[in-house]
């Protein structure tokens, strides 16, 4: 029966397939919970567009704004909240500038509870590693399932800013911890900073990993070394004690390293 | 330098020094430096400056865009330092023996003007001779000094020759031009700005209005925000300095080479024949180019070595994220404020304002406090709230919830006790040792950051970050500050309701006026704060030639 609405109605629309302005608000009702997220967002998009035209048109329209840092932002309440999401969507879909996705994906990445099926598939599609660095930063709200699969996409992408955004903010998760098995191989990870936000995030989820932590206080990079230990110690106190000493991580050239097994050790 | 004693010159010095002090004339003067002197008796003979200072003449008094160095004589010619032999040194010399005035260093930085005439130092290009022989006058003589640049230096004798025509006695001292330095947040106020956007979905007049409903209008401007692109980040775009001397003041904008929207702020809003704008370096800048990123320290003394301007200091973000080498350089090469670095690689802007400021306390052991980022502060602030309450802007542009929703973070709370062990703790160790600043200097201001979106991993503020912060302490008047709201309540609009404000206005002195504005859109959640989006132009310091002059003579 939903088949049938939804091929009724776009059908006609031929060329555009978004053109849902002949539907009833009831039709709309029923396509904005639709389980395919394109018909939700058509169907939001004409409810959105019904409800307050002058807000979804400015939403539309408004140009997103450089940062002190330099790079795009929504800098308003107008874009922040959930019913901006469909036209963020619509927009991130058919923008090609990847400065102005990035800001529309930082949006999304906060309101995205909703969308997570869309930010999932989005992610999968996105050219631009930037803007997929941010994107996943929907993994910090969207449910287990969609999460476990944007998890899977941030792990395996190409670029390692976005392995490592990915990695570290399933410490922002309370249930991070189911996602342990996805880091563990990113411990072994070509990139400093994959290695890096893997172990952090290990300590922090407190995940039963200190074998697979042990190798890497010996690691070229002295920043990993610092994290190995950190999560470590957050992971099994005597253990970074015993291997600090071990290892004689006091004596390591970075201050920092050294400084934190000298901590470990002094307790 | 040995500063010659001789029985010729010996009260003549210390009369001078007395005039510097009194401004008055007295007739037995035999030198008279006049209001360049820096030997008053206040200065301690071991660091002040033994001679004549100046400041450099670079400015543009006849308007020419040529700098006024470059036209020795340039019209309307207010930038040189005069000095007196006054008639009564000529009684300690016979009738055979003479006197000289001779420059024996430093002769292209210098030049020595007499009646109309340059006649020592530079000529225009060409070198002036180093010795001028004056002549028995019953009236002062009158020289001028003229420095080419920021602290050259030139070594000067006023020499009596004997009959043999034989040095018989010698007065030596320097000509020392300022350095330029850079404004510290403690010095008084005298203008507060920042940039008025209004564009509905880009509005700040909230921001603009806390400001307004403080200070009064010519103590605050508002920048027209259309006619610089919308770009609100006036304090990267442009730092206040100066170079003094007695009477003196030429004040300078340097301007950075971000050349956002901003750009031709200076020149519009400053630029005057006294007020210059200068930029040093070129080409792609980096963040840590943009000056939130270039502060000075308050004045301290560490080690028994006075530092009048305070020290400069910068962050460096890592590999090819540093400040351009040309601004390095300058405040390296200007001593007064030995600059040095902290490590600003953990922050997405990566600038030094993003987690601390100083703040006057008079009565406190230096005169002012260092405020800091209280990393458990801030959770002591937040356990200490209903984890319940709602807080909508958190929600908008954080994706928390409920006050709650931060405390239980525990990715959050790991994330923070690892800058602090990394970041924050490895810094303050760095400004109390370049300073000496100690605990009970420290103002601690709670503060929590976040990884942000879109930064590669790194980190800007969480709550509204506070301790970038503006002091407006106009002369005076009661210090007021001007930091974000931190808006951890779910009543936007009341001030009253928040948890955090309380536990922020608790650690500044009662006296002092603490105003929480909101910045919120347009400035935090553009990754930057309440001191990002200001800027201050500030009464300047001087005499820095009482207590600096062995560190500039170095």
């Amino acid at each position: 029966m939903r088949f049938l609405l939804i091929l009724a109605l776009l059908l006609p629309a031929a060329a555009s397939a978004a053109d849902l302005s002949t539907a009833t608000d009831a039709e709309l009702t029923v396509l904005a919970a639709d389980p395919d997220w394109t018909v939700r967002l058509d169907a939001s998009l004409e409810q959105a567009l019904r409800t307050d035209p002058d807000l979804t048109a400015r939403r539309m329209a408004i140009a997103p704004r450089a940062t002190r840092a330099g790079f795009l932002r929504f800098p308003t309440q107008m874009m922040n909240v959930p019913d901006a999401a469909p036209v963020l969507l619509h927009r991130f879909r058919t923008e090609s500038a990847p400065e102005v996705r990035g800001a529309l994906a930082d949006c999304l990445s906060r309101l995205s509870v909703p969308w997570a099926d869309a930010v999932v598939e989005l992610m999968a599609d996105e050219p631009d590693a930037t803007v997929r660095s941010i994107l996943v930063h929907a993994v910090r709200f969207i449910p287990p399932p969609q999460a476990r699969a944007l998890v899977v996409h941030g792990m395996a992408d190409a670029d390692a800013v976005v392995r490592a955004e990915t990695a570290s903010l399933i410490a922002r998760r309370s249930d991070g911890l189911d996602f342990a098995d996805a880091l563990v191989p990113a411990l072994a990870d070509p990139a400093e900073r994959v290695r890096i936000s893997a172990a952090r995030t290990l300590g922090t989820v407190q995940a039963d990993v200190s074998e697979a932590l042990v190798p890497l206080l010996s690691d070229g990079s002295s920043s990993v070394r610092l994290h190995a230990l950190r999560a470590l110690d957050r992971i099994d106190g005597p253990r970074a004690a015993e291997q600090a000493r071990t290892l004689d991580l006091v004596s390591d050239l970075d201050a920092r390293v050294s400084r934190l097994a000298d901590r470990i050790l002094g307790r | 330098m040995e500063h010659d004693r001789s029985p010729l010159f010996r009260t003549a010095i210390v009369l001078a020094g007395g005039l510097a002090l009194t401004g008055c004339q007295a007739p037995e003067f035999a030198v008279d430096f006049g209001p360049a002197y820096a030997l008053a008796e206040d200065a301690d003979p071991t660091q002040a400056v033994n001679g004549i200072v100046g400041v450099p003449n670079i400015d543009d008094d006849d308007r020419n865009d040529d700098p006024d160095w470059e036209d020795a004589g340039a019209d309307d010619e207010n930038d040189l330092s005069p000095f007196w032999i006054q008639p009564e040194l000529w009684r300690g010399v016979k009738q055979a023996e003479r006197l000289r005035l001779r420059i024996t260093d430093g002769d292209r930085d210098v030049r020595v003007w007499h009646g109309g005439a340059i006649v020592l130092g530079d000529n225009d290009g060409d070198r002036a001779p180093l010795e001028f022989e004056l002549e028995r006058s019953k009236e002062p003589i009158e020289f001028q000094v003229e420095f080419r640049d920021y602290l050259v230096r030139a070594d000067l004798e006023l020499v009596k020759l004997d009959r043999n025509g034989v040095d018989s006695e010698v007065f030596a001292f320097v000509a020392q031009a300022a350095p330029l330095v850079m404004n510290h947040h403690n010095q008084h106020a005298e203008q507060v700005m920042a940039v008025h956007v209004d564009y509905g979905d880009y509005d700040n007049t909230e921001f603009i209005e806390g400001y307004q409903a403080v200070l009064s209008d010519e103590q605050f401007i508002a920048v027209d925000g259309d006619r610089y692109q919308g770009d609100v980040w006036i304090q990267d775009e442009i730092e206040f300095g100066l170079v003094s001397a007695p009477g003196r003041r030429i004040d300078f904008v340097i301007d950075s080479i971000r050349n956002r929207g901003l750009d031709n702020v200076a020149e519009d809003l400053f630029e005057a024949p006294e007020f210059l704008v200068r930029t040093w370096g070129s080409g792609q800048a980096t963040s840590q180019d943009s000056f939130g990123n270039l502060e000075a320290t308050p004045p301290f003394t560490l080690n028994g070595q006075h530092y009048p301007f305070g020290k400069a200091y910068w962050g460096d973000g890592g590999g090819p994220y540093k400040i351009t080498d040309d601004i390095a350089d300058l405040f390296d090469s200007q001593v007064a404020q030995a600059p040095f670095e902290l490590d600003t690689s953990w922050l997405c802007v990566g600038h030094v304002d993003e987690f601390m400021s100083w703040v006057p306390v008079p009565g406190s052991r230096l005169g002012w406090k260092l405020v800091y980022t209280d990393i458990d502060g801030a959770w002591d602030a937040l356990e200490a709230m209903d984890p319940n309450t709602s807080i909508p802007r958190y929600r908008q542009a954080h994706g928390f919830d409920t006050v709650g929703e931060i405390v239980d973070d525990n990715g959050l709370r790991n994330l923070n006790q690892d800058l602090w062990d990394d970041y924050l703790e490895p810094n303050l160790d760095i400004l109390k040792e370049e300073t000496g600043l100690t605990d009970d200097d420290i103002i601690w201001l709670p503060g929590l950051f976040e990884t942000a979106s879109g930064c590669g991993g790194t980190t800007a503020a969480l709550i509204p970050g506070m301790a970038n912060l503006v002091v407006a302490n106009f002369e005076g008047e009661a210090v007021e500050l001007f930091m974000a709201d931190p808006f951890l309540r779910e009543d936007i609009g009341d001030q009253g309701a928040d948890g955090m404000i309380p536990a922020a206005r608790g650690v500044f002195p009662d006296d002092m006026n603490v105003n929480f504005i909101d910045d919120f859109w347009v400035y935090h959640f553009g990754l930057g704060e309440v001191h990002c989006g200001s800027n201050v132009v500030r009464t300047p310091v001087t005499d820095w030639w009482k207590t600096i002059g062995t560190l500039v003579e170095e």
